[in-house]
């Protein structure tokens, strides 16, 4: 290097450190909000660390698509004729039940801002709400009459997180209205079985971790349910709704322990269901109800199994008797974020191979057998498990999953039959609607 | 940098990783803003690196390397978003079109900030990391080069290539009118 280099690098290193100097950041507490929001992946859930058994997974509720390239498919007059059909017959004939097995509706999901269906017989979709405002995440009702969904607040609201708002509209798309304001942290969407209501989880008021708000789905108010502790994972109760199941988190230094928790809607009867104390910051992850209100699904690590990293297992836990199983897996596997089958008889869940790939998998729920592996196999990404937003069709005889790298939403026939992609895209957590049989 | 605290941090205790947070974000913030040249970016970075770090904070091997990871998930945050920003910019090449050599004062072009700044604002995203690390962050090159996942060889070219398209956008600012200069876009 010349004399005249170093000079010039002179210059430059002491133009970097002045230029720097008046640096003043003014967003910790911002940045400390988020983080304070956002769960810690176990150790083995991380692609740079992997060991064959791992994995964290916590569900996305509501990924928000990047925004990028996505065409939308011309709107096709038959397939409105019939959304209006479905709509229409949903209203006129007699609904289903809000839980247990119901007859196959559309499907709704949501990319690059827009709400569409899909009719999932010919895997074609239409835009049912679209427009400038950023609209995605849509959930039918138990009913299958409506559906939510969250729209981007104002961006000029002066704050770092200006929040979502939660809007409901009816199945065809029409009567579109806001139910809330722009909540911070707004998340984990679930509705009453009398679709009266709307379990949401928004940014708590000291900005760490979330509460639940009671949201009327008429948009006449709402009201908070504060425990005194950061919770996830909201879902009622079946099958009546008495009380709301949710995961307690351990977020900061002075929180409990994490645990599964019951309360009434209205802020009573706080109770703990779970019953052993927790491994850790990390257990009691992943929790679901099944659908006749008789058992919850949860994750742990079973650190013996692996140490130090450990392997996710599934649980199954009834709320009756408080007896907890855990589904078997073949040796070297982990499993994780398990949901019920809409007649509660099996549980779809993730597997993580021994040779380390994401593979879906339904098995029994009383642990007869280790279960069939439906779809295809997927590789860990950058920021976890590939596979993501999986849920039941109402008939129960199929699984739909999105698979983020090929950025497909496929449906996965749970007899063993060939998967078919139901759409193209970075897609949110798809919605299935359910209708009388 | 306590490993005490990297260590409660990696077991998920919040307040344990707001303490590490402070004492890091005004190098972060720094950093950042010298990367990007922009306040809001430099925040967005900041915080997705800062997000990243504690999610994944569990898989962090060994605890003193925690200030060295989190350059690396900045330095990864700030080229992420150089890249995307560069795919809605037009780039605007400079050549330099005089045909004789011209002999000047090395020292007087690039007396000023701006031009420093313009010359800088030309490089590209692992162009400006190397530099920001190097000659910021005083990193030795090894340091930088692990940073950045790159072998050494690789980041003392990007340094040496940065530094020397700086240098060659200072000497053609230097030689064009100022009117021109002052119209082209950076």
């Amino acid at each position: 290097m010349t004399h005249a280099d170093d000079t010039f690098e002179r210059r430059v290193h002491a133009w970097l450190h002045a230029d720097a100097e008046h640096r003043v950041p003014d967003h910790l507490d911002a940045v400390l909000g988020r983080t304070s929001m956002a769960r810690q992946r176990p150790a083995w859930s991380i692609p740079e660390r992997w060991l064959p058994v791992d994995t964290t997974f916590r569900p996305r509720f509501f990924h928000v698509p990047e925004a990028g390239r996505l065409v939308l498919v011309a709107a096709l007059i038959t397939i409105l004729a019939a959304l209006l059909v479905f709509a229409v017959g949903s209203r006129q004939q007699r609904l289903p039940p809000p839980f247990g097995p119901a007859r196959n509706g559309i499907m709704l999901s949501s990319a690059d801002g827009d709400i569409f269906a899909i009719d999932p017989s010919t895997a074609k979709r239409t835009a049912i709400v679209s427009g400038s405002l950023f609209e995605f995440g849509p959930l039918f009702s138990r009913d299958g009459t409506r559906f939510s969904f969250l729209r981007e607040g104002p961006k000029d609201c002066g704050k770092p997180d200006c929040g979502l708002i939660l809007v409901i509209a009816n199945a065809d798309g029409s009567g579109v209205h806001e139910v809330t304001p722009a909540l911070p942290g707004l998340d984990g969407v679930d509705w009453s079985p009398d679709g009266t209501q709307v379990a949401i989880l928004a940014m708590a008021p000291s900005g760490t971790g979330h509460v639940i708000e009671i949201v009327q789905s008429d948009g006449s108010g709402m009201r908070t349910i504060d425990i005194g502790r950061p919770v996830h994972e909201p879902s009622w109760l079946p099958p009546d709704g008495r009380e709301i199941i949710f995961r307690g988190e351990e977020l900061v230094a002075g929180d409990p322990p994490p645990g599964i928790f019951a309360v009434r809607p209205d802020g009573t009867g706080l109770r703990e269901i779970s019953t052993r104390p927790a491994v850790d910051a990390n257990d009691y992850q992943g929790v679901a109800v099944s659908p006749d209100g008789q058992y919850v699904t949860y994750q742990d690590t079973n650190f013996d199994a692996n140490p130090p990293n450990g392997f996710f297992q599934v649980h199954v836990m009834s709320l009756r008797t408080g007896e907890d199983r855990v589904l078997p897996q073949p040796k070297g596997a982990a499993a994780m974020a398990a949901v019920f089958s809409p007649d509660g008889s099996k549980v779809a869940y993730l597997r993580i191979g021994s040779n380390g790939l994401l593979q879906m998998v339904v098995a029994p729920v009383d642990g007869t057998g280790l279960g069939i592996a439906v779809g295809p196999q997927a590789r860990f990404g950058s920021e976890g498990a590939t596979i993501n937003n999986y849920l039941w069709s109402p008939d129960g005889t199929a699984v739909i999953a999105n698979y983020d790298v090929e950025k497909v939403a496929r449906l996965l026939p749970i007899d063993g039959s060939a998967a078919t992609v139901l759409a193209h895209g970075e897609l949110a957590l798809p919605a299935y609607q359910r209708l009388a049989r | 940098m306590s490993r005490d605290l990297v260590e409660r941090a990696r077991r998920g205790d919040h307040d344990a990783f707001a303490e590490l947070a402070a004492a890091a974000i005004s190098r972060l913030d720094a950093t950042a803003w010298l990367m990007l040249r922009d306040h809001e970016r430099a925040m967005d970075a900041v915080q997705n690196a800062l997000l990243r770090a504690w999610r994944d904070l569990p898989a962090l091997r060994d605890p003193d390397r925690f200030d060295a990871w989190l350059n690396r998930l900045l330095a990864n945050a700030c080229i992420d978003l150089l890249r995307r920003d560069r795919r809605h910019r037009l780039d605007v090449v400079l050549t330099d079109t005089s045909p004789t050599p011209i002999v000047h004062d090395e020292t007087a072009v690039i007396a000023d900030r701006d031009e420093l700044e313009r010359g800088f604002r030309r490089l590209g995203p692992e162009e400006r990391a190397v530099i920001v690390l190097h000659h910021y962050l005083d990193l030795p090159l090894p340091e930088v080069a692990a940073t950045l996942g790159v072998p050494l060889g690789t980041a003392k070219t990007r340094l040496y290539r940065g530094l020397d398209r700086m240098r060659a956008a200072l000497d053609a600012d230097a030689r064009l009118e100022p009117g021109v200069r002052e119209g082209r876009p950076s």
